[in-house]
């Protein structure tokens, strides 16, 4: 299965279904009653799942998923019966929730019908009720309110199982935008492929025919060779960064190295120079109090290494490129302001769109793959400019919040501004 | 402006120098100008190199060029607008589109008047030959 997808979706939100749990309300008597009824049901189990998997052998749309044979369907039933074991057991751990998360998983990647799943379970209610019903030997009222504790604790699984098949979707979804954007992009490939390959080309043409070429001219040709194999390379990198994208792996980081290892890689001045004629000018506005970011270091920087080389080719003739970061409503902003050609009103709402691209030269995906890798990150991306009066790219990202004193367990309130 | 036929009689032995043919060459990537050049030096021919429409322009009204060789996606100017221009400046010159656009380029979407496309990476023997051919005053071409 495409690693992405594996990637994406192998940890359930157990926050988000720790919320969702508290709103179905499943309370300590509830709990009691499922054990209760776990130890009537016991007996009657194994009958329950024999017919269970008859009825999907009966339909045909379930039966095609199940393609080992006996083998299979013993090795299903076995682990029906473990998850009924549990569910009654009342096992609501974390591991219990991420086995949940992978079976729905598997699911998506079984290509079954997610309404069969549903259904299945639906079925399993009655079955479970129905039996409950036939080995019950007390009061109605108790009955009646051991069944809704069993549907409460079957919706918590559902809603476990439902959570997991949206993951799959979303990150199937992704999945194949990112192809068509891919497939599109095939033509501007070629371009920006071809460009160096010519001069590849060309070079090795003169090199073979010339009569007496000097040394120096040699070097020149094989400087070239050199100079268009990193140019091709760097447009092979950009598109296969662009499509294999992975979820970003966090670490805690601090705003400052960051930006100076994007100054090293990009042969920028670290600090405020005096600009010479056609060179840039940075300057940098970060204040000591900044707080760290959770983020992908490495993603960060292919981030701020886009935005960076974006001001530099507005500026050709050079100019002032200004870095400001600040800490503003539990968010770190951090702005890259230029004083180049800016960009014209009519292209400012496609500019973050991937092969959207003003310039003759790339693919056009450094800013869809920046947006792309801060989505990922939970900040996003703004941009402000006038044609002719430069540019202000806005970074946003949610910074960690310290943590006030000992024994305070969450995070604590935005600081603020 | 026309420039004179240089012809050479061969019959009569006299000996008039063949003014080697002028060339310009306009891509936005320096490199690749300066790989036709010496190749276009190295076949007797001389070549003059701009980087972006303007600077082409600029060239074209100083000196005529019997051939212009033009890259499409250019900044700033791209290489059909440039075309245009430099035909209005020099009509006789004879444009040759170089361009890393692949082949399905839709020629019909051309102005009248671009004499031939090339594809890159070029075919280099394949450039020289087209160049040859529409270079004036070559021995032995009309």
């Amino acid at each position: 299965m495409d690693t992405a997808l594996q990637a994406s979706t192998a940890e359930p939100p157990l926050e988000h279904i720790a919320d969702l749990q508290r709103y179905i309300g499943y309370h300590p008597e509830d709990v009691q009653r499922v054990r209760v009824a776990h130890q009537l049901l016991q007996p009657h189990i194994p009958a329950l799942i024999d017919d269970f998997y008859a009825e999907v052998e009966r339909h045909e749309a379930t039966r095609e998923v199940l393609t080992g044979g006996e083998a299979q369907i013993e090795r299903l039933k076995g682990s029906l019966r473990e998850w009924l074991d549990e569910l009654l057991s009342n096992d609501d751990s974390d591991e219990y929730i991420r086995r949940r998360w992978r079976v729905g998983m598997r699911h998506s990647e079984l290509g079954l019908n997610q309404i069969y799943a549903l259904a299945a379970l639906a079925r399993l209610r009655g079955g479970l009720g129905k039996l409950l019903r036939e080995a019950w030997d007390g009061s109605h009222e108790e009955l009646y309110l051991t069944l809704g504790a069993l549907d409460k604790r079957l919706d918590l699984d559902l809603l476990v199982i439902e959570t997991s098949y949206q993951s799959a979707r979303e990150a199937k979804q992704q999945r194949t935008e990112r192809l068509a954007a891919i497939g599109q992009m095939a033509g501007g490939l070629a371009h920006e492929l071809r460009n160096p390959l010519n001069v590849i080309k060309t070079s090795s043409y003169y090199l073979r025919k010339a009569r007496q070429p000097d040394s120096s001219k040699v070097e020149e040709h094989l400087e070239r060779i050199e100079r268009q194999v990193v140019r091709a390379d760097a447009v092979i990198t950009a598109l296969s960064n662009f499509a294999r994208m992975p979820m970003p792996s966090l670490e805690t980081v601090h705003l400052p190295p960051l930006l100076q290892q994007v100054f090293e890689q990009e042969g920028l001045p670290g600090d405020e120079q005096d600009p010479a004629p056609g060179k840039l000018r940075l300057v940098l506005d970060l204040p000591t109090t900044l707080p760290a970011i959770k983020a992908d270091p490495a993603q960060l920087l292919i981030v701020f290494a886009n935005l960076v080389r974006n001001a530099i080719e507005a500026m050709p003739q050079g100019g002032r490129l200004q870095i400001r970061a600040r800490h503003f409503n539990g968010q770190l902003e951090i702005s890259f302001t230029d004083d180049g050609i800016g960009i014209r009103e009519e292209d400012l709402p496609h500019i973050q769109e991937p092969l959207y691209s003003t310039k003759a030269r790339g693919l056009g995906l450094g800013l869809a793959l920046s947006r792309g890798i801060l989505e990922k990150h939970h900040g996003r991306i703004d941009v402000h400019s006038i044609a002719g009066q430069g540019a202000t790219f806005t970074v946003r990202l949610p910074a960690v919040q310290p943590s006030v004193g000992a024994g305070h367990g969450g995070n604590s309130a935005p600081s603020s501004p | 402006m026309t420039q004179d036929p240089m012809s050479s009689s061969a019959e009569t032995g006299s000996l008039q120098e063949l003014r080697p043919p002028r060339v310009l060459v306009v891509d936005d990537e320096p490199d690749a100008c300066a790989n036709l050049r010496d190749i276009l030096c190295e076949f007797g021919y001389h070549a003059d190199i701009a980087t972006s429409g303007l600077a082409a322009l600029d060239l074209a009204h100083q000196f005529t060029y019997d051939i212009a060789l033009l890259d499409l996606k250019m900044p700033h100017m791209d290489g059909l607008t440039l075309y245009r221009r430099l035909k209005q400046l020099s009509p006789n010159t004879i444009a040759v589109i170089v361009t890393a656009y692949s082949g399905e380029l839709r020629l019909a979407a051309l102005p009248r008047g671009i004499d031939v496309v090339c594809y890159k990476p070029v075919d280099v023997d394949s450039l020289l030959n087209t160049i040859g051919q529409l270079s004036p005053g070559r021995l032995g071409d009309s």
